[in-house]
Formats: structure tokens, C-alpha cells, sequence
């Protein structure tokens, strides 16, 4: 894995576990976003150094040094379901404030 | 060429997925609606069972999704093990529809509820059966949020935020199986079941191998609610009504426990002995503070929900041992409790039809008013307490003599109290709920909710008449995913497209 891909993975999983055990839901939300962004950028980091390798497309009639194509799909299946997550958890915190006035503390 | 039983996996998976874009089209409310329903989850368990018949001659479906064979395609593989879960999965899902029919008879029902259900079943079929990690990722999604949408649709708008710490700690998991697929790739170059085990047995002892169990052992675990992470769930499902309670307890902590069992017996190595030895630990703990938690609370839904987390334990206890007789203990174990505790919800939801309330102080003389639904409460209380002869006895004797085999003593003995605890908290809702004056007043149509319980009370009921042949074929199913070639001969056996 290269190293400044190291470091930006690095970076957004410790902002999200920061972010994830603040007390406003809002910041919550944001945590999970940078938690599904870490994520996928894992992913994408998985294929490997993209350096001297081509794109695979096969009809360029080219053979060899392909980038591994699998972690792309796996990243588009993951930035829609995260996105769908997002969605409803927005929701939820949407309901949660409207229906309390109070601060959401435990029963 | 195309065998039927080929076609079972896909046709479990696709049947439920088509029935909730019918219902999302078919708006209106109506009887018809909850017929349909429940004439799809008939023919859901027929198929199933159909397909457990086969499985049990030692035969391994294996179904390819679009025909592209097994390191390359999405795979399908139904076995014993995956056989048996679902058939009772699909028993609890049918028993809940029809009685949230007549739960919902008086009260205005959403429409968009029994879509959502399909939509969770689709979800839980799917981890049940697929045979590829990403694969599985997407099926706990759609269960994950199907099982969300249902909560916030049908608890109380003033009880929301008590699922916001379910919400957050699946979310966290389900990121962090993203991560978990991500290394299974990086490490064996598979995403395919199969194929990953089969590059992870000889990197057996590696770091890699470790990162992967523990990852497993902690998003699992949080699904199946193991010790540290378990207090997601006692918050939220007591805000469900009976029938959707009982559908969650039953069934979604039990697809956790199912893919570890899946992926710790059929994927990784055997030999991650200071991850058993954490799971054992985990167990004990897990057992003791669930029905700790159970002896103090006051609401009938609060109660089960905590004994679902004591007999996570037991589960985990078994999976800990990591023996072929443990395991099957374990799947014995789990599949009694799908049955008991959905009913064992179902059934007390009776108590809140009758009295508005579930809290115990509120309740009393329901065995004025249920004869019959208490009767049946009665004997799902003693089988999940482990009452001899009834089906919690053996899965705990499973369990619990494979341990005295192995000498857990301490794991033992407090397997052992915590079942006393347990028996003295079903004793406590009895007490409390069942008998003393009666507190409410009218006649009350419980018919439908009982007749409906009655479906998951005769299945559980067989478990323990027939409890040699669910026995031995639990041991079949742990023997089978213990030999891991034969799932992997069984995946690579089939061509299709692809090299």
C-alpha cells in the first residue's frame, strides 16, 4: 500500500472516530460520512500502485499490466449503499429532533 | 442439465424480493394483501424444506448467479447448515406476518410494512445462502436497513432515539465489513468463500489470518450482540410491537451468529486458539450479564430482549469450543431459540393487546383471559429456562456435556446459573403477568394472535419429540462445514461460464 495513501486513510478514520463520539447528532452524521469515505478509499487502495499499469479494457487489444478492476466495483456497490445509509440516518435524526424537545437523553 | 434444486437458493432469494415490489405496487390495505403474504412465506417454507430434504442425503447446492463459475461469479451454496436456518427463519416470518394482521386489525396499518418485511426476509436469505464475502455484505445491508426503516415506521415517534444506538453501532459495523471484504481480497486475492479458504489454510498462524478473525469475531459479534456491544439491543426492541419484536428477536441476532459459525468454520483456518479462548471469556460474559440484565428489568419485552443476549452466550459458548459436537450443539441451540423466542415475544405481546401496557406491574390475571395463550406461554417460559424434556434442555445438554468433555469448569458453572436465572425471570413475568387478580376488563379477540403463536409453539414443540433427528442432524451439518474440502469441492465442482 503506498504511503500517502497510508496516511489519507489514516486521517479520515481517526477524524470519523472523533467525530462519531461527539454528543451532537449532526456531528455524528458527519463522522459517518468520513467513515464511508475511509472505507472506500481502503478499497480503492487494495488494487494496488496504479503506476506503469493500464486501464483494463480489453478492447484496446492490449494483454499484461492491468490495474485490478474488482475493488472499483466493489467501491460502487459500497458508495451506493453508504449513501442510502446517510439517508436514513438523516432522516432519523430529522424525526428524533422534531419529536423531542428535549436534548434525546435516556429514559 | 438444470436440476431443481439448483433453482431453490435463487428462487428463495428472488421470491421475496419480487413479492415486496408487488406489495410496494399494490397499495391499498386490505385482507387480500396479508393473504398473498402469507401464501408466499408458505410457499417460502415449503421450498425451503424441500431443499433441507436434499441437503440432508450430504448433497451441497450450489447455484450460479448469471452462470459464471465459482473464484470469478456470485455463488449461491445451500448446505445442511444453511438449509436448516432457513426453514426456521422462514417458520418465524410466516407466524409474524399473520399475527401483525391481527394485531393491526384495529389500528391503522402502513402500507409500507409488509414490502419492508419482504425486503428484510430478501435480506436475510441472502446472508444466509451466498458464498461470496462481498455478497454477503450487500444481504446484512438490505436486512440492516429494511430492519431500520421497519423500526422507525412503527415505534413511537417519542421512543425514536432509543434505536439511534442501534442505528449507529450497525452503521460502524457495516463500514467496517467494507473494510474487513477489503482485506479478505487484499490477503488471498478470493472474494469467494471457497476461495479464500482455500489460500488462508496455508497462511494458517499469519498475522493476516488473525486481523481477519478478530474482524469477524467483533462485526459479527455485534450483530449476534455479544457482551461489550450488546446494549443496542435491550434499547431498542422493546419499542417494536409484539409481532415485528418477535421477527427481530428471532431471527436477526441469529444471522449474526450464523455467518460466524460460517465464516470462523467454513473460511478461516482452524487453529485461531487465542481467538476461541477470547470468545469463550466473551461468552461467560455475554451468558451472565444478559440475564442479570433480565432479573432487573420490569417489561415483558424488556425481559425477553435481555435472555436473547444470555443465550447469545450459550451459542458463543458453543462456537468457543470449536468442536464438531460443540457446534452442533450450537446450531441445535439457535435454531430452538429462533422458534421459542419469537413465540415467547409473540405470545406475551398478548399481554399488551389486553392491557395497553407492557409494563409487568400493570398486568395481571392473564391466565383468566388467554387460557390457551398462556398455556403455550407457559411451555416456551419452561423450554427457554431448560426444563427437561423440552427443546432448551438439549441444546443446553449439548453444549454444556461437550464442555464438561473439554473441562470449561468455569464456563460451565456459569452456563449453569444463568439458566437457574433465567428460569427465575420466566417465573417473575408468570407470576407477574399471568396470574394475581385480573387487571382489565372486556372481552378481548385474541383468537387470531394466539392461533398465529401456535404455528412456532407445535414447530418448537417437534424439536424436542423429534430431538434425535434434529440431533443428529445438526451434527451432519457441523461435520459437513467442519470438512472444509467438501465445500470447496462442492463450489469448484460446478462450471459454467467463465474459464
Amino acid at each position: 500500500m503506498p504511503l500517502d495513501m497510508l496516511i489519507v486513510i489514516f486521517a479520515f478514520f481517526s477524524f470519523s472516530t472523533y467525530l462519531l463520539l461527539d454528543k451532537s447528532l449532526i456531528n455524528i452524521i458527519c463522522g459517518f460520512v468520513l467513515l464511508s469515505s475511509g472505507a472506500n478509499v481502503f478499497l480503492l487502495s487494495i488494487s494496488g500502485d496504479p503506476d506503469q499499469k493500464i486501464a483494463p479494457l480489453l478492447s484496446d487489444g492490449a494483454t499484461g499490466n492491468f490495474v485490478d478492476p474488482l475493488p472499483q466495483a466493489m467501491i460502487l456497490t459500497a458508495i451506493v449503499i453508504g449513501l442510502g445509509l446517510l439517508a436514513l440516518i438523516s432522516t432519523l435524526v430529522y424525526l428524533i429532533i422534531h419529536s423531542s424537545s428535549t436534548e434525546g437523553g435516556k429514559e | 442439465m438444470i436440476d431443481t434444486f439448483t433453482l431453490i437458493p435463487q428462487a428463495l432469494v428472488v421470491l421475496p424480493l419480487l413479492c415486496a415490489i408487488i406489495l410496494i405496487l399494490w397499495r391499498r390495505t386490505s385482507v387480500y394483501r396479508h393473504v398473498f403474504s402469507a401464501v408466499i412465506l408458505a410457499v417460502m417454507i415449503i421450498l425451503s424444506f424441500e431443499g433441507l430434504r436434499h441437503t440432508l442425503d450430504g448433497e451441497i447446492s450450489v447455484s450460479l448467479v448469471g452462470g459464471w463459475t465459482a473464484p470469478y461469479g456470485i455463488i449461491l451454496v445451500m448446505d445442511t447448515l444453511s438449509a436448516l436456518f432457513l426453514l426456521s427463519v422462514n417458520i418465524v416470518f410466516l407466524s409474524s406476518v399473520i399475527y401483525s394482521f391481527y394485531e393491526d386489525s384495529s389500528k391503522v396499518e402502513s402500507s409500507t410494512r409488509l414490502p419492508l418485511i419482504f425486503f428484510l426476509q430478501t435480506g436475510v436469505t441472502l446472508s444466509l445462502l451466498t458464498g461470496d464475502f462481498f455478497n454477503l455484505f450487500v444481504g446484512i445491508e438490505v436486512m440492516l436497513c429494511a430492519s431500520y426503516s421497519l423500526m422507525a415506521l412503527c415505534a413511537s415517534k417519542k421512543k425514536l432515539f432509543r434505536m439511534f444506538d442501534y442505528m449507529t453501532l450497525s452503521m460502524t459495523g457495516s463500514f467496517l465489513l467494507l473494510v474487513m471484504a477489503g482485506c479478505t481480497y487484499a490477503f488471498t486475492g478470493h472474494l469467494n468463500m471457497a476461495g479464500a479458504a482455500s489460500v488462508l489454510i496455508n497462511m494458517a498462524g499469519s498475522p493476516q489470518v488473525y486481523i481477519l478473525g478478530f474482524l469477524t469475531l467483533l462485526i459479527f459479534g455485534l450483530k449476534a450482540g455479544i457482551f461489550p456491544l450488546y446494549f443496542w439491543l435491550p434499547d431498542s426492541y422493546p419499542i417494536l410491537p409484539p409481532s415485528l419484536a418477535g421477527l427481530f428477536g428471532g431471527v436477526l441476532t441469529k444471522v449474526g451468529y450464523y455467518i460466524l459459525i460460517r465464516l470462523f468454520v467454513t473460511m478461516l483456518p482452524h487453529n485461531l486458539d487465542q481467538l476461541y479462548l477470547l470468545a469463550g471469556v466473551i461468552a461467560g460474559f455475554t451468558m451472565f450479564f444478559g440475564v442479570i440484565g433480565a432479573v432487573g428489568k420490569q417489561s415483558i419485552k424488556g425481559i425477553l430482549s435481555y435472555h436473547i443476549l444470555s443465550q447469545t452466550g450459550y451459542m458463543i459458548f458453543g462456537l468457543a469450543m470449536f468442536t464438531p459436537k460443540a457446534i452442533a450443539g450450537g446450531i441445535y441451540f439457535a435454531i430452538h431459540n429462533i422458534l421459542v423466542k419469537s413465540s415467547l415475544f409473540l405470545l406475551g405481546g398478548i399481554g399488551q393487546h389486553c392491557f395497553g401496557t407492557d409494563s409487568l406491574k400493570k398486568m395481571g390475571g392473564l391466565w383468566q383471559l388467554i387460557p390457551v395463550g398462556g398455556f403455550l406461554f407457559f411451555i416456551q417460559a419452561m423450554s427457554l429456562a431448560g426444563i427437561p424434556p423440552l427443546s432448551g434442555f438439549w441444546g443446553k445438554y449439548l453444549i454444556i456435556l461437550e464442555a464438561i468433555n473439554q473441562k470449561y469448569w468455569i464456563l460451565t458453572s456459569v452456563a449453569v446459573a444463568t439458566s437457574f436465572f433465567t428460569f427465575f425471570s420466566m417465573i417473575k413475568i408468570w407470576t407477574m403477568a399471568f396470574m394475581g387478580p385480573v387487571k382489565s376488563k372486556g372481552p378481548f379477540k385474541t383468537t387470531g394472535l394466539v392461533a398465529s403463536s401456535l404455528v412456532l409453539v407445535i414447530t418448537s414443540l417437534l424439536l424436542f419429540l423429534c430431538a434425535e433427528f434434529f440431533m443428529e442432524n445438526s451434527t451432519k451439518a457441523s461435520e459437513q462445514i467442519f470438512d472444509q474440502s467438501l465445500y470447496h469441492q462442492a463450489v469448484y465442482a460446478k462450471t459454467g461460464k467463465g474459464v
